[in-house]
């Protein structure tokens, strides 16, 4: 019997369809997952029928919903009270990024207190007893602390678990995850999707979980939708759409993954695998599996030897200064025509290694040599391409200024060299006088790119350079560097938190856990065969 | 674009064309006021507190002083002296050598000899006070005029000098921090801790009450605002990824400031100028008005309000209610183009 | 928590005793010289040099700086402590010098003679009834209205609260004093049964000194109203911040009611930056309101300052000034304080 039954929902904001007679039932007691990218109208569906969204967004529809009680209502045509009464009660919802979904001036108990007294009457000793038990169903640790932490003072993970907790609060019938692992790390990621489907499973309960990542949906889900474009492309049991998907896009965007065994071939990219016809309709494009030539690792071009890097925290009371480490002694060497991948979660120093190759920050200890014979400085692309362009200054200036303050090319050659530069990272001419606001993620990366590469470095770090960008532009922007890894026999150190990613573009890796190197050699040989126990439980999150 | 976006805000538009007939009226100066002599200051004492609209003949008589009156080209800033003299009067008639003329309001008939008269084809004039006269006979609207003038004179010369010290103190503080920081820091923090009105009446004591002396004084003072908002901005587009790119491209300091952070903080800058044009022109009236600022009898809004605000109980309200109501307009029509210059150039502080 | 206080404690130090240089400094230079104004009409030499005796006028300026810091340091060193009146706790002597700990010591008045810590003291009163009821005026209306602004954004309310607001802030605070006083306690004291000008406390016949609860009205409201405009602003543009956030979502999710939501969740987030803003007028409301203790004949710090200024007061006007840091310093400190309470993400490190 199904819980809720949506039909012809759509969401418009400003003539734009954010979503298109969308149609879909929840049954008790199963788990629904809905995949898409960025901008497909998943969040907005999941959302809106709770009327979630701000006022501009217009909805309609249909969203049948059956209550505690037996008797259905649609929930579009319920008027704010009767909603109000409904939403965290009977239905609620787990957000992506924690950290912002609490609020930071109220202590995590307060907030579940709250949850709680909005629909319970219930008194003040038997509430703590209570939000006390639930924190400690979803695993936290230390239960009474964390009750009077502030959302600051605990990990992303443990928010997270409070998140759940506020939203198992009332036992609701429906729980709507949107996303709720995204902004985590990988090796927690696996723990709190665990936790929603045992909570939800020993409840008996509906979850609606809303994932980027089809491959996510894995281990979760009993039904799967696919979302492109504000629409459903395709639904189905999850063994039909893992072993035989039918449509077009739901073949392409398990094509388009990058991971280890893809490695050695051109990533095909969502808009090689499908194109749409004149009516609206998607179809099937051949593709065919292209191999890439095998790389020819060089000459050992950088030498980083033995760096540590601490914070000195000035006390002004305590004589000794307390210092904390961020990095404990790093030694690799990188060769020319190769990549080396440093993966590592957030906080293991792979970001303050970036820096400090670059001369943003200076080593405490140790040091790093350029070996390369044209002494070229080492050069970044940054994981944030819409703050790592200058929002007031063209693509063409920002590409060729590098080239003007490094005096690299006379003034004549140098436009000839930016818009060379522009073609080589696949971008056509005109883009020289656009701003960085007139374009897309991808192309601001390539923009990126390209000026990195003005000042002809021979090794160049891409700190998360493709993880904030939807999978379909990330195989075109993974694509790209490998080809101009071959053309300009380039040396990247590749910093990913992506175990995946890495596995594609990787040659050598390195595993970084608190400013350590916990592991380092050969990638095959890594992923295979690993020898630490942090090692093998990266590699188990993510390949289940 | 921007343009666009702020034609669509009535109140702002309004403003502006407010701001500019001012100017306009302003610079144009003694030019276009009824009386142009240097500070308004000729007294008529017997059409002293006249209503708005009064009207009066004047006989044109030569003037006592002999020295040549010559129009140079600071007259038009500074005004000129006519070349005669006014007496308010009812009537006059011509009685063979001497003129003969009952003064305003007054029945004594008193004469002159023919030959005082400045022009015998034009002996009188008449001329209407639009906005009533002071306590000393002075025309009002005239002193109003150049009272603007004055205010608006102030708000410019304090938003060029707030401008370039807070701009420049912002930037290297927020773009060096360390010591820099510390020291503008020190700096901002006692000019904080001292009443701004206080500050000024000090710095005057110090370098004098002289028109430019108070202009400098108030410059002086504003630019503390600008120059923390401008260290607050520039600490957060230090951290944006495009300045750590640039630093790793081997740009130069002054190069990353100019090229790359000025750009993205004009808009805050033009705001928070409009916001400091606006406060500059209320600190130039209160400090006239605590007869701190320009001395009489230099015309300023805000000593008029404290020369005739006693009159407000003697059915003579108005004298104290126009330039209090021209310092008001003014100061409205800039903040409320500040308004709509936040909308149109989309800036949050 | 305790290392933070002194650490603030000490730079709050270090702020009071720059302006203390600069006060000195600006002043004793600039100020027409304070033994002729002193001495007045008995201008005779005894006198004169025993004025200068006292004031240590007749030392070089170094020494003259070193005794002023002296006196208005916290902890001092006095050879006789008969020398100064205010209340301190002697700390220990060393041969004949005693080190004292004490408040500053803020001379005696050129003008009356008496103890500037005394006439501050005694002005103060005024001034803090008047900066509290004002303060809470403003406070209490701007957060209501700027909440209202936001919660109808783009409808006439909030166009209307945005016009009204502004033109608060652009009226200058002396003309909305007289119009008040014109309008509310001159024209229409029939009905509201104001007086134009008065102090909190009066002399009754029968009952001595009383406190008129009425002449308090006119004050705060012309006092008020700039404060009150710029909150309504500030916390429209907070709540218009806070409202689209993660976590007001969140609390619509669980259920809450929207009384709720903006009670508990928004106003107490948007508040934060507001609290700076009101405790920065509160200590400049504290510090004297020059404009309006005039206007009403209010007794308090900033009419003896506007006197002081008039009558070339020098230690009064210095005195107030300094008591002006003063409260700077400690409100900064408190501001502080009250923000990590607030914002629990701010730490006292």
């Amino acid at each position: 019997m199904s819980l809720i039954k949506i039909s012809e929902f759509n969401a418009i904001a400003e003539d734009i369809h954010l979503v298109k007679d969308v149609s879909f039932d929840v049954d008790e007691g199963k788990i629904t997952g809905i995949v898409g990218e960025s901008g497909s109208g998943k969040s907005v569906t999941c959302m809106g029928i709770t009327k979630l969204l701000p006022k501009t967004v217009k909805i309609n529809g249909n969203v049948l919903f059956t209550k505690n009680d037996g008797k259905t209502i649609d929930l579009l045509h319920c008027n704010e009270n009767e909603l109000t009464k409904l939403r965290g009660k009977e239905i609620s919802y787990v957000f992506q990024e924690p950290m912002t979904a609490l609020n930071p001036v109220y202590t995590c108990g307060f907030q579940v207190c709250e949850a709680i007294l909005a629909h319970q009457k219930i008194n003040k000793n038997e509430l703590k007893s209570k939000v006390l038990n639930l924190f400690g169903e979803v695993k936290l640790p230390d239960t009474e602390r964390i009750f009077n932490s502030y959302p600051h003072q605990i990990s992303g993970g443990q928010r997270q678990r409070v998140m759940i907790a506020m939203a198992l609060a009332n036992n609701p019938r429906l729980l709507i995850a949107d996303e709720p692992t995204t902004a985590l790390d990988a090796s927690v990621q696996k723990s709190i999707i665990d936790l929603m489907v045992e909570m939800v499973k020993k409840r008996g309960m509906s979850m609606i979980f809303i994932s980027h990542d089809l491959n996510c949906l894995k281990s979760v889900a009993n039904h799967i939708i696919v979302m492109y474009k504000g629409q459903i492309v395709e639904t189905g049991d999850k063994n039909k759409i893992f072993e035989n998907p039918s449509h077009p896009y739901t073949k392409a965007l398990m094509k388009t993954r990058p991971d280890y065994k893809n490695a050695g071939y051109i990533l095909p990219t969502i808009s090689d695998l499908i194109g749409q016809n004149e009516n609206g309709e998607f179809f099937e494009k051949k593709f065919e599996v292209i191999k890439r030539n095998k790389n020819l690792i060089g000459n050992k071009i950088l030498d980083v030897n033995n760096i540590t890097k601490s914070y000195f925290k000035n006390s002004f009371f305590a004589k000794n200064k307390n210092s904390q480490a961020v990095i404990k002694g790093i030694s690799f060497s990188a060769y020319s025509n190769s990549t080396i991948g440093i993966v590592g979660e957030s906080g293991c120093g792979k970001s303050t290694l970036a820096k400090i190759l670059t001369n943003l920050e200076k080593e405490t200890s140790g040091d790093f040599k350029n070996l390369s014979t044209d002494k070229s400085k080492i050069q970044m692309v940054f994981q944030d391409p819409y703050s790592s362009l200058n929002p007031t200054i063209t693509a063409g200036e920002a590409i060729s200024e590098p080239m003007i303050v490094n005096k690299i090319n006379s003034k004549k050659n140098t436009k000839q060299e930016t818009l060379k530069l522009l073609e080589l990272t696949g971008l056509t001419a005109d883009f020289y006088y656009k701003y960085p606001h007139q374009m897309s993620g991808g192309q601001r990366q390539r923009v990126c790119i390209a000026r990195a590469l003005s000042t002809k470095p021979s090794i160049l770090i891409l700190d998360e350079a493709v993880s904030a960008l939807d999978v379909s532009v990330q195989s075109q922007i993974l694509n790209l560097l490998k080809d101009l890894q071959s053309k300009l026999s380039l040396t990247y150190l590749f910093i990913s938190h992506d175990l995946n990613i890495v596995g594609y573009m990787a040659d050598e890796i390195i595993i970084l856990k608190n400013g350590k190197i916990e592991e380092q050699g050969k990638l095959p040989e890594i992923l295979n065969n690993p020898q630490t126990e942090y090692t093998k439980f990266l590699i188990n999150c993510i390949y289940n | 674009m921007i343009w666009k976006r702020f034609k669509k805000n009535k109140l702002a538009v309004a403003g502006l064309i407010f701001i500019c007939i001012s100017l306009l009226v302003s610079v144009m100066g003694y030019i276009v006021v009824p009386d142009h002599t240097a500070d308004v200051n000729i007294m008529y004492p017997d059409i002293a507190l006249k209503k708005p609209g009064f009207s009066c003949n004047y006989l044109k008589v030569k003037s006592k002083s002999s020295e040549k009156k010559t129009k140079s080209f600071f007259s038009f800033f500074k005004g000129w002296d006519s070349d005669f003299d006014l007496i308010s009067i009812d009537t006059f008639w011509q009685k063979n050598d001497s003129i003969y003329f009952k003064n305003y309001n007054n029945l004594l008939i008193q004469n002159i000899h023919k030959s005082e008269i400045y022009n015998l084809n034009n002996i009188s004039l008449k001329r209407i006070s639009v906005l009533g006269t002071d306590r000393y006979g002075r025309d009002l609207l005239s002193r109003l005029v150049i009272g603007t003038r004055v205010s608006i004179a102030v708000g410019l010369v304090a938003v060029f000098i707030s401008v370039i010290i807070g701009l420049l103190m912002g930037l290297l503080a927020g773009y060096f921090r360390g010591w820099v920081d510390g020291v503008i820091m020190w700096l901002i923090n006692i000019i904080w801790s001292l009443p701004t009105l206080m500050f000024v009446i000090a710095l005057t004591f110090a370098i004098g009450k002289g028109f430019w002396q108070i202009f400098v004084a108030i410059g002086l003072t504003s630019w503390v605002e600008l120059a923390r908002i401008v260290r607050g901005q520039v600490f957060s587009i230090r951290e944006k990824e495009f300045i750590q790119a640039a630093t790793v491209m081997g740009f130069s300091n002054i190069r990353i400031i100019v090229k790359h952070i000025l750009p993205n903080i004009w808009g805050t800058v033009i705001i928070m100028s409009v916001a400091n044009f606006a406060s500059a022109i209320l600190l130039e009236a209160g400090l006239s008005f605590l007869g701190q600022g320009l001395q009489p009898p230099a015309p300023s809004l805000g000593q008029m309000i404290k020369e005739n605000y006693a009159f407000i109980v003697f059915d003579a309200s108005h004298l104290a209610i126009f330039p209090g109501l021209m310092i008001a307009l003014l100061v409205m029509s800039v903040n409320f183009i500040g308004n709509g210059l936040r909308d149109a150039l989309d800036v949050n502080e | 928590m305790a290392g933070y206080f002194f650490k603030k404690l000490l730079y709050g130090l270090l702020i009071y005793y720059s302006v203390a240089t600069i006060v000195f400094f600006i002043f004793s230079f600039s100020f027409p010289s304070p033994d002729e104004l002193a001495t007045g009409q008995r201008s005779d030499e005894k006198t004169k040099e025993a004025i200068k005796k006292e004031f240590g006028l007749d030392k070089p300026i170094k020494t003259q700086y070193l005794y002023y810091i002296n006196d208005v340091s916290f902890v001092s060193v006095y050879k006789d402590l008969k020398e100064i009146n205010v209340s301190k706790i002697q700390l220990i002597s060393l041969g004949g010098n005693k080190i004292v700990l004490k408040i500053p010591y803020l001379r005696r008045s050129f003008q009356t003679g008496k103890q500037v810590n005394t006439i501050i003291k005694e002005a103060f009163t005024g001034t803090l009834i008047l900066a509290v009821s004002s303060i809470l005026l403003a406070t209490i209306a701007g957060v209501f209205l700027g909440c209202l602004a936001a919660v109808k954004k783009d409808t006439w309310v909030d166009r209307l609260i945005l016009f009204i607001s502004t033109t608060g802030i652009s009226l200058p605070s002396f003309f909305v004093a007289i119009i008040l006083a014109w309008l509310l306690g001159f024209v229409l004291s029939k009905y509201t049964g104001l007086n134009m000008t008065g102090n909190y406390n009066d002399l009754d016949p029968f009952r001595g000194e009383i406190f008129v609860l009425k002449n308090l009205i006119l004050p705060t409201l012309a006092l008020g109203i700039r404060p009150l405009s710029i909150f309504s602003q500030l916390t429209r543009a907070s709540v218009l911040d806070v409202l689209p956030r993660d976590y007001i979502r969140t609390a619509k999710a669980k259920g809450l009611s929207k009384t709720k939501i903006v009670t508990k969740h928004v106003l107490r987030n948007s508040l934060i930056p507001v609290v700076t803003s009101i405790s920065g007028w509160f200590a400049s409301l504290l510090t004297g309101t020059f404009f309006v203790e005039f206007i009403f004949n209010w007794k308090g710090l900033g009419k003896i300052t506007v006197d002081a200024l008039d009558n070339s007061d020098l230690p009064l006007v210095m005195g107030a000034v300094i008591v002006v840091a003063l409260i700077f310093v400690f409100v900064n400190i408190a501001v502080d304080i009250l923000y990590s309470i607030l914002d629990p993400r701010v730490t006292l490190e």
